[in-house]
């Protein structure tokens, strides 16, 4: 009896020991520090799905960071004013690296606009600006007045209306002009 | 001997507050103070942390320990003035918001922080040194390098005399 309640220790333990490992595997030993912020994105909506005309707005790396998606270098949306939620079709985005690579691109029919970090890596810091053409048929260039020290997501910092936290959206215009722009129709958004 | 019993324990509770009390001096009570570099130095300081450190994905964040206001990054709440101001105005940075940087500089390890004031300790033994030079583990990376303008700007206002010169030079820089 004595020699088998030896053995039965050791094999508790390790009984006990695969219990917990299953455990914390079983879970996916997330990290709430990255799971969080993904979450409070909510559910991608049924409507336009899944591709480059989705969540306009939000800090696209979260995802967008060669783990659960497309892997990109930068993203962002531009909307017309920082207020507003209408966002703008065909606006030129550039961003300059610390190396003097520089990226250009022009937002989809949702406003979006991101580069993949396979084919346009970036050195941070960033410079960044944005050419608009206005309603009116004018030009207008916004230049970011500081830099881009670390978050390739325009919406990492420019979140909703201007606050103590946030200049506002990334936007052509300060103010709605005139006349105003017009939310475009996308196919499958 | 029940109620003598409820007596004793009524009367050790009782003293209980009493016995802490006589254990807490004037000196408990008193705030806290910490030596720090010059206050009225830290000005031109302060515009290098706004510019290279304050950025709204860096320390222009209000959870960072080493927290930065600044005009293009995170503000302060203005008390009794309804809103405040907006990240990225045209309001320049606030003497309140200078103040606070200049907390979260000295607060960041006060008891480091008045080491070296005090030429106990090397500069470098502070993180808010050591992390912008990258010798330590710095997710911004080596924002400030040894022996750059900025670097030195730092240094020289925690050593006692800033170099408002070197400031601006590190400024100036794009």
């Amino acid at each position: 009896m004595k020699h088998l309640s030896t053995l039965f220790g050791p094999i508790a333990a390790l009984a006990f020991g695969g219990a917990l490992l299953a455990a914390a595997l079983g879970s996916g030993c997330a990290n709430p520090a990255v799971t969080d912020p993904i979450d409070a994105l909510g559910p991608e909506p049924e409507s336009p799905g899944p591709g480059p005309l989705h969540r306009r707005g939000q800090a696209c790396l979260l995802c967008h960071n060669g783990g659960i998606a497309r892997d990109f270098s930068a993203a962002g949306t531009v909307y017309a004013t920082p207020e507003e939620k209408i966002p703008v079709t065909g606006a030129t985005v550039t961003i300059v690296d610390a190396v003097g690579h520089k990226l250009e691109g022009k937002t989809n029919c949702a406003g979006n606009v991101f580069w993949d970090r396979e084919s346009d890596p970036v050195v941070f810091p960033l410079r960044a600006e944005v050419l608009c053409t206005l309603p009116d048929g004018t030009t207008r260039r916004n230049v970011m007045g500081s830099r881009i020290d670390r978050d390739g997501s325009c919406s990492g910092c420019h979140v909703g209306s201007p606050s103590a936290t946030s200049p506002g959206r990334v936007s052509c215009a300060p103010s709605e002009p005139n006349p105003a722009f017009v939310a475009p129709a996308c196919e499958g958004g | 001997m029940k109620d003598r019993a409820r007596g004793v324990v009524a009367a050790l509770i009782t003293m209980i507050p009493l016995a802490v009390g006589a254990c807490i001096t004037d000196a408990d009570l008193a705030p806290t103070r910490s030596a720090c570099p010059s206050e009225t130095d830290f000005r031109i300081v302060s515009q290098v942390y706004e510019r290279r450190c304050g950025t709204l994905d860096c320390h222009g964040q209000a959870g960072r320990p080493f927290r930065v206001y600044g005009r293009d990054g995170l503000r302060k709440p203005a008390k009794g003035e309804g809103g405040g101001y907006v990240s990225g105005g045209m309001v320049a940075t606030t003497d309140a918001e200078v103040d606070a940087n200049y907390h979260s500089a000295c607060g960041l390890e006060p008891e480091r922080m008045a080491n070296v004031v005090a030429r106990k300790e090397p500069i470098d033994s502070l993180t808010l040194v050591r992390k912008p030079r990258l010798t330590e583990a710095h997710k911004g990376g080596m924002v400030l390098p040894l022996g750059s303008a900025g670097d030195k700007c730092i240094a020289s206002w925690i050593s006692g005399k800033v170099n408002t010169a070197l400031c601006v030079t590190e400024l100036q820089r794009p």
